[in-house]
């Protein structure tokens, strides 16, 4: 009968796997990747090659990790600078338990279009985001209307305020109205 | 953000006490590869966590791998000589008891053929300069 450790690895061996090509973010993908190499090494163990094991542990697990994520390291990040003027601060707490439906379209895009998302929010006014560098797009919040603002020189702009403005009817239901400024 | 990228000291100290066993157990992995799993391949790929330890302590330290990529090409020349030697002239039929020693000379030789090689791509991956800002 087949141990019940080596069933429990061969189980986790497909979901890791199917993990690893499902999750949006490819740095998560990434690791479930080595953990998929951890967990193949000790099916080879387990399996009498442990030669083939120990390969598998240093470089599946390791050493690929390791040039995966310094390669996604140099990968484009995609910053956007959420400001409410309104508002007295943000709370961490606050921020997981809600997102708004903007901003998770935002993140959506970058996902399709394979960068990362770094939404920095703030209640700085729009001047002072603006004199900042590194942003590449400004979404001020005014109650129910989403200025965004990008510039000219940015490709992805264009093509962001296309993806909103095919999701435009749908924010509008929520109550929300988004006007995009290009500079 | 992009904060600027500074050496942690706990890193540091706690590498440092690293560096002596990594180097010991890849050491241990190429030389008992002969009746035991290991060898010449997995050791030198241990080898290289010496190296990526280094870089995650000075991501900043400007590296040349120039010496490192000579030295990867050298030790391919010398593997590729020792083996044709020892094939053409017959010594493991003249000199029995060389078996051994030539098979460690092998698998020392490709550890630190291996070892450079991975060092040479890591670097490649990790300095290579992407679409950021600063």
């Amino acid at each position: 009968m087949m141990p019940i450790v080596e069933k429990t690895l061969y189980v986790s061996l497909i979901v890791f796997a199917f993990m690893a090509i499902q999750t949006p973010k490819l740095r998560r993908s990434v690791i479930f990747l080595a953990v998929f190499s951890a967990a193949s090494a000790f099916v080879y163990i387990l399996l009498g090659a442990p030669d083939a094991a120990l390969a598998e542990a240093v470089i599946g697990s390791t050493i690929a990790t390791v040039i995966y994520l310094s390669a996604l390291q140099k990968y484009k990040v995609f910053t956007v600078y959420y400001t409410n003027e309104k508002r007295r601060e943000y709370r961490q707490t606050t921020l997981i338990r809600r997102r708004n439906a903007v901003l998770n379209d935002i993140e959506a895009f970058c996902t399709s279009r394979d960068l990362e998302a770094q939404v920095v929010y703030t209640t700085e006014s729009l001047e002072s985001v603006h004199s900042k560098r590194g942003w590449d797009i400004v979404v001020r919040r005014d109650e129910g209307v989403f200025t965004v603002y990008g510039l000219q020189q940015n490709y992805h702009v264009e093509e962001l305020a296309a993806f909103l403005g095919g999701k435009k009817k749908e924010l509008g239901n929520m109550g929300y109205t988004i006007r995009f400024i290009i500079e | 953000m992009n904060e600027e990228k500074h050496s942690s000291e706990i890193l540091e100290d706690i590498l440092q006490f690293m560096y002596p066993l990594i180097i010991l157990f890849g050491a241990y992995i190429i030389l008992t590869g002969l009746s035991q799993p290991g060898g010449g391949f997995q050791g030198g790929a241990v080898l290289v966590a010496i190296f990526m330890c280094r870089y995650l302590v000075y991501p900043d330290e400007v590296r040349s791998m120039s010496l490192t990529k000579r030295l990867d090409k050298i030790i391919l020349i010398f593997i590729l000589a020792l083996a044709s030697a020892i094939m053409l002239m017959s010594f493991r039929e003249v000199f029995p008891f060389m078996n051994k020693i030539y098979n460690m000379a092998i698998g020392i030789l490709i550890g630190i053929k291996v070892s450079c090689g991975l060092t040479v791509i890591f670097f490649t991956f990790a300095e290579i300069k992407g679409g950021e800002e600063d």
